[in-house]
């Protein structure tokens, strides 16, 4: 199988006034054709800033050092600026968590919907504002024609995300990157614009690539997990293995932590500590601070990706000498 | 047993359409007749989506907004009539904690200064006494110890500590109600659940009564005694929180609990899920019989035409359905339907 997607030792820095920040450090992942990958962790854990570093929209403070993102066999850190927006927008749609940031409120929706179908596709004029309306209906607008009129201020939450749906389909990208496409959004909102993704999966055969923190969506739409902490990937499974057989201590607290609707928790269960400060984060494994199966080569010792491609953690408890 | 707190008939509008260029125009009814009622020690949650009304009760119910119609009774008393001296004492006994602690906290205050405020007004500890009294109250919400914590500036602590202080001012005063308007909603998984575990000692230990608001049903099953469902400036179905889980007796909270994710693939994808469909209607103009019937499955002529009152219905709870009773046959309970597929 080859991957659609594959990011190699992506590696990111944030130069700030308080010290260089290792927001992403190295960073691999890789997206098949048409398959829903979840990349998850909690805030400050490099995940939206890998999705960013991937789509060459990393803020000016970040610089990319190290990595490769082969996206269709090409290298997407290699390409110039002008050929990188025919990328995104393109074979490449986004979505983000706010729409309001995304969507110009002066301009109506017909005519951003169409502004990104003419910088991709040849079609002008009548013709481009069919697509337009068939994105609008693609993505379950009732009454698009009436839509397209509207500003952005006129819809609601839920509405101006299938805009941004429908921008980021009308040109049928082969990967849709969603990042926390649902965080600002009611929860029947949220389950109709999952639903929407999973029927747009579907029909157009794109592959998701879902940023969240929320484990509850992962279970429900991805095929296959990464685990993020303090800007590494811990673990990579399948979405069956990582909640029946977390392998990383992290993925575990995690899931411990995670309520339940159909059982009262007896307790909220937490992970001790604080993430790592990311300037100078802790020496050996990142998450031995709050680890409670840490063991003394873990304060020293930093830890490899142990396992199989697609089934691997990055701990000592799985390196092969520990076994 | 009278509750604690009482809320009968809350309504609360608020002026649209005015501004710079328009005067007047129609009012929303952001509350549009509530009845609730708190007892001592007790955990409520509220729940509901954006723009149903939860916040504003919150707000009534600390005196941050005025009614515009029904009543408050705190202890027995309506808060309205209270003369001066036991208008404050329900303010005292009434404490807030907001969403964002990031919003809520003065910037140019330290923690000391921000703890010490509450203490001098309702005049708790004699003013030799302040500086221990706020570095105790950071102890007992976990910043311990407190007293290296009570010169620090609000941006010299994380969110989750931010919210610690939030409640730590809250409970300074010895309040005997907390009502925390989606107090974790800001913060992190983890995060999330250490201050749970704070509001859940807290209410444990001090006998707190508290409002918890929230749209996440998870925190409500595991915090919650008791639910209330708001959906358009009303409560739709209220009662034991492990009845309402187990047999939800209101369309929407059927929905509410249909909607949300399942952290667990093999369940989640044995589950038909249908989502609810549409928006939430505008509050300024909502739809006539039952709010929720334009969205409702099981909607039937009834409902678009006469408003159904809230019956009790079997479990302590009460639901506004007209068809409440045909429940066990309509509800999706989570609970049954995990139990049939597991």
């Amino acid at each position: 199988m080859t991957a659609l997607l594959s990011v190699e030792g992506l590696t990111t820095h944030l130069h700030t006034d308080v010290g260089v920040v290792r927001a992403v450090d190295d960073v691999s992942l890789a997206v098949a054709p048409g398959e829903a990958v979840a990349l998850v962790g909690e805030s400050g854990c490099g995940k939206s800033m890998t999705a960013l570093s991937m789509m060459r929209l990393a803020p000016p403070a970040a610089r990319i050092e190290a990595g490769r993102v082969m996206f269709k066999g090409r290298d997407l850190l290699g390409l110039s600026a002008r050929q990188m927006r025919r990328v995104r927008g393109g074979e490449m749609g986004m979505v983000f968590q706010d729409p309001m940031t995304f969507l110009n409120p002066l301009i109506r929706i017909g005519d951003q919907v169409e502004e990104a179908i003419s910088l991709h596709m040849p079609e002008r004029g009548r013709a481009a504002a069919l697509l337009t309306l068939e994105a609008l209906r693609r993505v379950r607008i009732a009454d698009p024609e009436q839509v397209m009129g509207y500003y952005p201020h006129q819809l609601s939450g839920g509405m101006r995300q299938r805009v941004l749906i429908a921008i980021a389909i009308a040109c049928r990208p082969s990967l849709l990157i969603c990042d926390e496409p649902t965080t600002a959004l009611d929860v029947t909102i949220q389950a109709q614009i999952m639903d929407l993704l999973r029927g747009l999966r579907a029909e157009l055969g794109s592959a998701i690539l879902l940023i969240t923190h929320d484990l509850g969506l992962v279970a429900e739409y991805c095929d296959r997990v990464y685990v993020m902490y303090a800007g590494r990937v811990v673990e990579e499974a399948s979405v069956f293995d990582v909640f029946a057989r977390p392998r990383h201590p992290y993925t575990r607290a995690l899931l411990r932590s995670t309520l339940r609707l159909d059982r009262r928790a007896d307790g909220f269960r937490t992970i001790a500590g604080q993430p790592p400060n990311l300037v100078h984060p802790p020496p050996g494994c990142r998450f031995h601070p709050r680890c409670p199966e840490a063991f003394a080569r873990c304060r020293t010792d930093e830890p490899d990706l142990y396992g199989s491609v697609g089934a691997r953690a990055r701990c000592l408890l799985h390196a092969p000498e520990a076994a | 047993m009278t509750p604690l707190l009482q809320v009968e008939g809350l309504e609360v509008g608020y002026e649209t359409g005015g501004g710079v260029f328009r005067r007047g125009g129609a009012g929303v009814r952001a509350v549009a007749g509530v009845d609730l009622a708190l007892n001592a020690g007790e955990v409520l949650a509220l729940v509901g989506e954006s723009g149903c009304g939860k916040t504003t009760v919150a707000r009534a119910l600390v005196g941050l907004l005025r009614p515009s119609a029904g009543r408050i009774r705190f202890a027995g008393r309506d808060v309205e009539a209270l003369g001066r001296d036991d208008r404050l004492a329900w303010r005292r006994a009434v404490q807030m904690v907001f969403q964002d602690p990031f919003d809520s906290l003065n910037p140019r205050k330290t923690a000391l200064a921000t703890l010490a405020q509450p203490l001098r007004i309702h005049r708790i500890v004699p003013r030799a006494e302040l500086r221990r009294e706020a570095a105790r109250l950071l102890d007992r919400v976990g910043l311990s110890p407190g007293a290296a914590y009570l010169n620090r500036y609000p941006h010299q602590f994380s969110g989750g500590q931010r919210q610690r202080i939030c409640i730590a001012r809250a409970i300074a005063v010895r309040p005997q109600v907390i009502v925390a308007d989606e107090p974790v909603s800001a913060l992190d998984v983890s995060i999330r659940a250490q201050i749970l575990t704070l509001f859940q000692e807290l209410s444990r230990d001090l006998g707190l009564a508290t409002i918890f608001i929230t749209h996440d049903l998870t925190v409500v099953r595991s915090l919650s005694d008791r639910v209330a469902v708001m959906y358009l400036g009303r409560i739709v179905e209220e009662g034991p929180t492990d009845a309402v889980f187990a047999l939800p007796r209101h369309p929407y909270t059927a929905a509410l609990l249909a909607a949300s994710p399942i952290p667990d693939p093999v369940l989640a994808r044995r589950l038909l899920r249908r989502p609810l469909g549409g928006d939430v209607p505008s509050p300024a103009d909502p739809p006539g019989g039952c709010a929720f019937h334009p969205r409702c499955a099981h909607a039937a002529a009834i409902c678009g035409t006469q408003r159904p009152v809230p019956q009790p219905q079997p479990g302590g709870g009460m639901s506004a359905c007209h068809f409440a009773a045909d429940a066990p046959q309509w509800a999706r309970p989570h609970d049954r339907i995990l139990e049939e597929v597991s």
